[in-house]
């Protein structure tokens, strides 16, 4: 009897561990390798002698393994600064003389050590094991641990790397002048011969990280499909088409909302709260699979159209918004000031004007959302664009941001992605979801085909990110076509950010996710301290109910009356027979 | 802006639209139970009381003598019955025929007015009737009624049988219903107005607003009340107020009923209504000003009228106005289809409730009235809109430059055209019973 209890309890808690299970394993837990015990040293060799957007792009790579990441330039090393370290990266962006301790300092390093690019030959004897001389062209990539990573690629340069005997190549490059090693090492040390590592490199660098910090990959293909720039004026017929194909293919998505239109004509702003069709079709994406994410508060500055235009970049100066949209705009250099000091103070305050625009922005953003009951659980940019310090204004009020990152300050265009999910130095502690293969292009020819080979190259990165974004304004067919041929993909699994961990914070709202539920908290009054219209839309969707309340009533009595009024006419017909009758039993008497 | 007006005149309409369903709904029940309470009443056979009627007369030399020869058929004891026909100031033959009568008939008392005394409307010359008579039960025709036989004791029997009710107000019909577009429209609208607002109010409230005419007051109530107030136009709406905010109910009971003749023509109409709208206006802001001495049921029937002829008149003339505008500018209004609904639903609802108040009454809900129904919402109800704003108008202008009042009687038409019509009238009455 009591063995059979003991067999029972067993067996309900397999099926519980089994079911369970599904949870623990999700990918959504895996995206990301944080090891909190591993400590990273970058080393940096750089034009300005700054951190620039070759040592950002390392960053986001670096971000998926650890968050403990300290960056040094060459110059100002110490040698206190390796200490508690785990591993070191050298990246010689540029060839200079390195000061003469630095070999020195790297031979006393214990852990792993990456090299990239140039002055390897200073790094002392851990290098000794190659000689970089020149460049080469390759034409095709191949990883010789597992023949299907190979690759054939646009013409690209590698530094002609020379090994010694006992070095192994991880990654070798093939072009008409023969093989050349990409990615090799000597025991701990490793060594990238490229003198940036943007794509094609970077999928194979990031593979190769996983070695370097000894990780084990995840045998899945985290996934993601956002519907880009649904704003006010979106079609809400194509957004339910989009909805109910992602719902019908059991597919978690994301939805890029903007919460402001502007018509550029007129420069007149459309609220959810006026186009209530599209805001119940974004109701109903919420409640099924979708997640929103915020996309800017209009998608725009000055009088450019919401989806066009740049919210957080002025695309018209190359610079970030610095200025009120009519403000003149005047870009002074250091030289300009008379001394240090006050150009410290104007960069301040220029960096205090962008703060306090984004945060106004995105705060209300946020608070029409909750407002309406959408809950935003990530932030995407507009174009992606945005300054360093305004990566830093997000980190406050979300922990995910979506898409590809500005990597300069001084050009927008210079904007890059990773193949894994991270979460780097740069976005201050928020977890990046890469947007890696683009979206359907209506002016490409074969536009779901060149994000499939995105799609391709980007599987080289186990367990890597394959990000799509596509614009519902397309029409449904598009996105069928995007989505049969990612479902083709082996091991696939689509994220669900409400599966994450997800943090928002902005005044009088304040939302959670996790395990697949959203929990929100919003200060109705507080919000409505703040701005009456957020009283106005629920006022209205008050008014809208009673008008139907009244509608109801109104019908309701109409078919009273007139069945009254029937029934008086019916009974004044039956006594009309039964009288003349009575008269006539009168009269027969 | 648009939307908010647009709301706002709709919740107006419609708490006007629910109330009035409200009404109807009374209105029919009371119907279904008044046959019952007939039959209880004259069951009870109590002593009839001593009836003046009080009939103000100026310038009736074309109906006057109709309406004497309804009294004289009255089916009530003559020993307990003085008719007194008022003949205020006229200077037409009225006077003449009123004394011919009174030779012939001795319980027909006139009396004659002039001024200073006589000629200062229809409540000054009640007051002076009301002097003269002797009877217990005060009972008030207007010149142009011919009350059937037994409407006299119909309210007489309210009054006997109903100890709380100072006063009963019988029914009225039209006399010329089939004369013109005009006397059809009067018709149904007077028939609405007694199922839905008199029939209603009473089944809820106890409430009935006096018409001025067929109606029985108690002679201990109105000396109480000190009689009618002379500056009053429409003084039956004012004496209502007053006796039902004294405690009293006033009863309504269409078993007593009058035929009268209704306006022909627009002009005569336009002065008729002219008066009762500016009259009600004078009733409501003279009551509002004393609100506090009020009881509830009367602040609630005041703010019944002042709904009436403000606030519904309102709502309707903003929702006219959006309507127009937004034919010919873009207000980018919110409702979207359920203004349709509501549009449709209000103008069904009218339908529905003036074709119920029609067939309570044996012939009236046939094809033609209800033809006349639908021409009447989109005409007859708008020129009541317009009516109601130019009185509003004239009495804002009478108040600001403090003019006096006058009496508009309302002109009379040549009832030996109508006299086919009585005749047929009189037989299709006692073929009703």
């Amino acid at each position: 009897m009591k063995t059979k209890l003991v067999a029972t309890l067993i067996f309900f808690k397999m099926i519980f561990l089994v079911i369970g299970g599904k949870t623990v394993n999700a990918v959504e837990e895996d995206i990301v390798k944080i090891n909190p015990d591993v400590h990273v040293l970058v080393i940096y060799s750089t034009e300005n002698w700054e951190v620039d957007e070759n040592i950002r792009l390392l960053d986001l790579s670096i971000g998926h393994f650890t968050n403990n990441i300290e960056y040094k330039n060459v110059h100002h090393l110490e040698q206190e600064d390796l200490e508690d370290k785990t591993h070191l990266f050298y990246y010689g962006h540029v060839k200079e003389k390195l000061p003469p301790t630095i070999s020195e300092m790297v031979s006393s390093f214990e852990g792993p050590t990456m090299a990239i690019s140039y002055n390897t030959e200073q790094l002392g004897e851990k290098y000794s094991f190659l000689n970089v001389d020149g460049e080469k062209t390759i034409t095709k990539i191949e990883d010789l641990k597992d023949q299907e990573k190979s690759k054939t690629i646009n013409q690209s340069i590698v530094l002609e790397a020379k090994l010694d005997e006992g070095a192994k190549v991880l990654v070798q490059g093939d072009g008409d002048e023969g093989t050349f090693p990409l990615i090799m090492r000597k025991g701990k040390n490793y060594y990238l011969a490229a003198d940036s590592f943007d794509r094609p490199y970077s999928v194979y660098f990031s593979q190769a990280l996983n070695t370097f910090f000894d990780v084990e990959t995840i045998d899945k293909t985290p996934a993601y499909i956002r519907l880009e720039d649904v704003h006010p004026l979106s079609d809400p017929n194509r957004l339910m088409a989009a909805a109910e194909e992602l719902k019908r293919r059991d597919i978690p998505y994301m939805i890029a909302v903007i919460p402001v239109y502007t018509d550029p004509e007129s420069g007149r702003r459309y609220h959810f709260e006026d186009q209530r069709e599209v805001l119940k079709v974004l109701k109903y994406m919420q409640n099924n699979g979708g997640s929103v994410v915020l996309h800017g508060y209009t998608h725009q500055f000055r009088d450019s159209e919401t989806g066009e235009g740049f919210e957080f970049w002025d695309v018209e100066h190359q610079m970030p918004i610095y200025h009120g949209p009519e403000d003149e705009v005047t870009q002074l250099l250091e030289t300009d000031f008379e001394n240090a000091k006050e150009y410290e103070t104007y960069v301040e305050t220029n960096k205090n004007y962008e703060r306090q625009y984004i945060k106004k922005r995105i705060t209300r953003g946020v608070q029409e959302l909750a407002n309406y009951g959408l809950y935003p659980l990530a932030f995407e940019a507009p174009h992606y664009t945005m300054s360093q310090n305004g990566y830093q204004v997000i980190s406050d009020h979300f922990s995910t941001y979506v898409g590809q990152v500005q990597l300069s300050d001084e050009d927008w265009e210079i904007m890059d992605t990773t193949p894994y999910a991270t979460q780097p130095t740069i976005l201050n502690g928020m977890r990046l979801l890469p947007e890696t293969i683009g979206y359907v292009q209506p002016e490409a020819e074969e536009p779901v085909k060149d994000m499939m080979n995105s799609a391709d190259f980007y599987q080289v990165t186990e367990g890597g990110m394959l990000g799509a974004f596509y614009h519902p304004y397309l029409g449904i067919e598009g996105l069928k076509e995007v989505l049969d041929e990612m479902e083709e993909i082996k091991n696939l699994e689509w994220i669900d950010l409400k599966e994450m961990k997800n943090t928002v914070v902005v005044d009088h709202v304040n939302i959670q996710s996790e395990n697949g539920s959203i929990e929100a908290k919003v200060n109705h009054f507080g919000l409505v301290r703040t701005s009456m219209d957020f009283l106005y839309h629920h006022i209205r969707e008050a008014v809208i109910i009673i008008t139907w309340v009244i509608a109801v009533i109104g019908i309701t009595s109409v078919l009273m009356f007139s069945s009254f009024t029937l029934y008086l006419i019916l009974r004044r017909r039956r006594l009309e027979k039964y009288i003349p009758k009575h008269s006539q039993i009168i009269d027969k008497r | 802006m648009a939307n908010l007006f647009l709301y706002l005149a709709l919740f107006l309409l419609w708490f006007m639209l629910f109330y009035h369903i409200f009404l109807m709904l009374g209105g029919y029940l009371e119907f279904l139970k008044h046959d019952k309470v007939v039959k209880k009443f004259s069951e009870n056979k109590e002593e009839l009381p001593m009836v003046s009627i009080l009939i103000p007369a100026h310038n009736e030399q074309l109906v006057i003598e109709n309406t004497l020869q309804a009294m004289v058929n009255l089916d009530y004891p003559k020993d307990k019955l003085e008719v007194i026909p008022i003949n205020d100031n006229s200077n037409d033959d009225t006077g003449f025929i009123v004394d011919e009568y009174a030779k012939r008939y001795p319980f027909i008392r006139p009396l004659h007015t002039k001024p200073p005394t006589g000629g200062k409307g229809k409540s000054g010359a009640l007051n002076q009737g009301l002097k003269h008579s002797t009877g217990e039960v005060i009972v008030v025709y207007d010149a142009d009624n011919t009350p059937e036989p037994e409407a006299v004791y119909h309210l007489v029997l309210g009054l006997n049988n109903d100890k709380k009710a100072a006063a009963v107000v019988g029914k009225f019909r039209v006399l010329n219903a089939t004369e013109n577009l005009l006397t059809r429209f009067i018709n149904i609208e007077t028939l609405t107005f007694q199922w839905l607002a008199q029939a209603g109010r009473w089944h809820w409230f106890k409430m009935t607003t006096i018409p001025g005419t067929n109606f029985a007051i108690r002679r201990s109530v109105i000396e109480k009340l000190g009689g009618w107030d002379e500056k009053a136009i429409s003084e039956d709406t004012e004496l209502s107020f007053r006796v039902y905010n004294a405690g009293y109910h006033i009863r309504f009971f269409p078993a007593a009923i009058t035929w009268e003749q209704e306006p022909e023509t627009l002009k005569v109409w336009w002065k008729q209504r002219m008066r009762w709208a500016q009259g009600n206006q004078y009733v409501i802001f003279k009551f509002l000003t004393q609100l506090r001495k009020l009881n509830r049921k009367v602040r609630m029937d005041l703010f019944y009228f002042l709904f009436t002829y403000l606030f519904f008149f309102g709502g309707i003339l903003v929702s006219h106005l959006i309507f127009i505008l937004n034919l010919i500018f873009d207000l980018e209004l919110l409702i979207g289809n359920v203004s349709i609904i509501l549009l449709v639903t209000g103008f069904l609802l009218f339908l529905v409730e003036v074709c119920l108040a029609l067939s309570l009454e044996k012939g009236q809900l046939n094809l033609v009235n209800a033809l006349h129904v639908v021409f009447m919402y989109f005409l007859y109800s708008q020129m009541w809109v317009i009516l109601v704003l130019s009185a509003f108008y004239r009495e804002a202008k009478r108040v600001l430059l403090n003019q006096e009042v006058k009496w508009y009687k309302t002109e009379r038409f040549n009832p030996q055209q109508n006299k086919q019509t009585i005749i047929e009238n009189s037989e299709k009455r006692t073929s009703e019973r």
